[in-house]
């Protein structure tokens, strides 16, 4: 079994399963960059920096990308798919505990950046899970995001979008 | 990235994703937008970018048509969401507080019958995409104007199109709707035809209605022949100069017919146009250039031709039919190009 090394923003090592990285564009890319793959080279000898990955997001990553090993990887841009995506109940628990903090955006952050596509939309999927039914300030509220309107701005906005009597 | 990174605080393109997931679960789309843009500035700011437009389509509102009145020197534009039909619509309309630069309404003293114009300019153009930002296509744009003193005394305001407004910034402007009325036939061509099909919200295209711009107003009764004259393509520029083959001269029968066959996944499409030669010549035209369309028998005892070919797209069979009929009240053949998905079990 051949073994990537990826290393985070803080300086931890992660030794992980060469098949598990071709969920990540991103990795997928700097492993042909570097290569990798090619049986001359040790990949063991050099790992890979992921400056904008703290340790303890990567470890979520990993932990995601192992219970999806063998998923298949979504390619190309999913913007015109209107199907409506159902979060699976294991990433649902996956997501949970750390829902509407700062460890579950850095986790979406990250997989955004390596371009995990089904990671960033089941964890998109989750963020939006939160907004249903609500109005603009409790999703302010419950994701304790600050309120930077005046009292005029806010009805001006919602004056906008009025519907006449 | 910091310790406490705060959801208003995510790139761009992840709050994108955010939302668009959000709308294909929220039927409210009117209120949804609303609800996002007041959660904090920047959620307002991306919301409000007209670049974002398009990956934000699902949770954009779904106008049907908009209205633009003046009472006195006040004026109101509203949008109506989701129906044309006018009782329903009076229920489900939408107060638009940015008002595009109305130009001022002009009269003709001398003439017997009241009328007015207004002059479309491209400022009022710009001014109006500006202000139709952020909607998805209308249903339908009419440059044929009503102004209403009293709903017993309708008034014709005639359109007047300035030389400004070239091909390009009609198109774009064009792309915001669905269908067309009375645009002048300058704008009659491949090019215009082709930037409004290829817009960013392809698949609702459906219908065009160029009609001849006098460039200059006659009145009411005149404004009422000319109702019936739709933009004249002279058989000159096709059959005896196989413009079919050039681009130097404006939209042909050919053309049009190209148009629609490559369009013809898109949905409806219907493209009237007249043809004000003789009646020889344009089956001389169909015979030298039908593209194996095959003449359709005639039916309720008129003399129309029609020419009829179909295509065939993953299995689903499409008809292009092209009618051709003589206009005895105004001495010309129209030609009515449409498209249709044809049962062929029936």
């Amino acid at each position: 079994m051949v073994l990537i090394t990826l290393v985070s923003s803080d300086e931890q090592n992660f030794p992980v399963e060469r098949e598990l990285l071709k969920q990540s564009g991103t990795i997928e890319t700097l492993i042909v960059n570097m290569n990798l793959d090619d049986e001359d080279t040790d990949a063991a000898a050099m790992p890979i920096p992921l400056p904008n990955v703290k340790g303890d997001v990567l470890e979520k990553v990993i932990q995601w990308m192992e219970h999806h090993k063998g998923d298949p990887v979504k390619e190309g841009d999913n913007e015109d798919n209107n199907a409506e995506i159902v979060v699976p109940q294991w990433d649902d628990d996956f997501f949970k505990p750390a829902m509407y903090g700062s460890k579950h955006l850095e986790l979406t952050v990250a997989a955004s950046y390596l371009d995990i596509k089904n990671l960033l939309t089941l964890s998109c999927k989750a963020i939006s899970n939160t907004f249903k039914g609500k109005t603009g300030p409790q999703i302010r509220e419950e994701w304790g995001v600050p309120n930077e309107f005046t009292p005029e701005e806010e009805e001006a906005i919602r004056k906008e979008n009025e519907w006449s009597e | 990235m910091s310790s406490e990174l705060n959801l208003a605080e995510l790139p761009v393109e992840v709050l994108l994703d955010i939302f668009r997931n959000v709308a294909r679960e929220d039927t409210k789309t009117v209120s949804l937008r609303t609800t996002l843009r007041l959660v904090c500035s920047r959620f307002n700011n991306i919301i409000s970018d007209p670049n974002n437009n398009r990956p934000l389509s699902e949770i954009r509102m779904k106008i049907e048509k908009i209205t633009i009145a003046q009472f006195g020197s006040a004026l109101a534009i509203r949008a109506f969401h989701g129906t044309s039909n006018e009782q329903t619509a009076h229920m489900n309309r939408e107060r638009i507080y940015s008002y595009p630069e109305i130009p001022l309404l002009k009269s003709g003293r001398e003439n017997p019958v009241p009328w007015r114009w207004i002059d479309i300019t491209r400022s009022f153009i710009l001014s109006l995409m500006e202000c139709l930002n952020g909607y998805p296509r209308i249903h339908c744009i009419n440059f044929d104007l009503y102004e209403l003193y009293n709903m017993e005394n309708i008034k014709i305001i005639k359109a007047e199109f300035g030389k400004d407004i070239d091909v390009g910034i009609m198109a774009k402007f064009a792309s915001n709707f669905r269908a067309l009325g009375f645009i002048p036939k300058r704008f009659n061509t491949f090019e215009f035809i082709e930037k409004l099909t290829n817009g960013p919200e392809i698949g609702d295209f459906g219908y065009l209605n160029p009609f001849e711009d006098s460039g200059e107003i006659l009145g009411y009764l005149s404004c009422l022949i000319n109702a019936n004259q739709l933009t004249p393509i002279s058989l000159h520029t096709f059959s005896r100069f196989w413009a079919f083959q050039s681009i130097k001269f404006s939209t042909t029968l050919d053309q049009l017919i190209n148009a629609i066959e490559l369009r013809i996944k898109i949905g409806k499409l219907n493209w009237e146009i007249s043809l004000s030669d003789e009646e020889w010549e344009i089956r001389n035209f169909m015979q030298k250039n039908n593209r194996d369309y095959q003449e359709v028998e005639p039916f309720n005892n008129d003399d129309a031709l029609r020419l009829m070919k179909l295509h065939q797209f993953n299995g689903v069979y499409y008809s292009v039919l092209i009618i051709i009929t003589r206009r005895h009240e105004v001495g010309c053949y129209h030609a009515k190009c449409l498209n249709r998905i044809i049962d062929m079990l029936l």
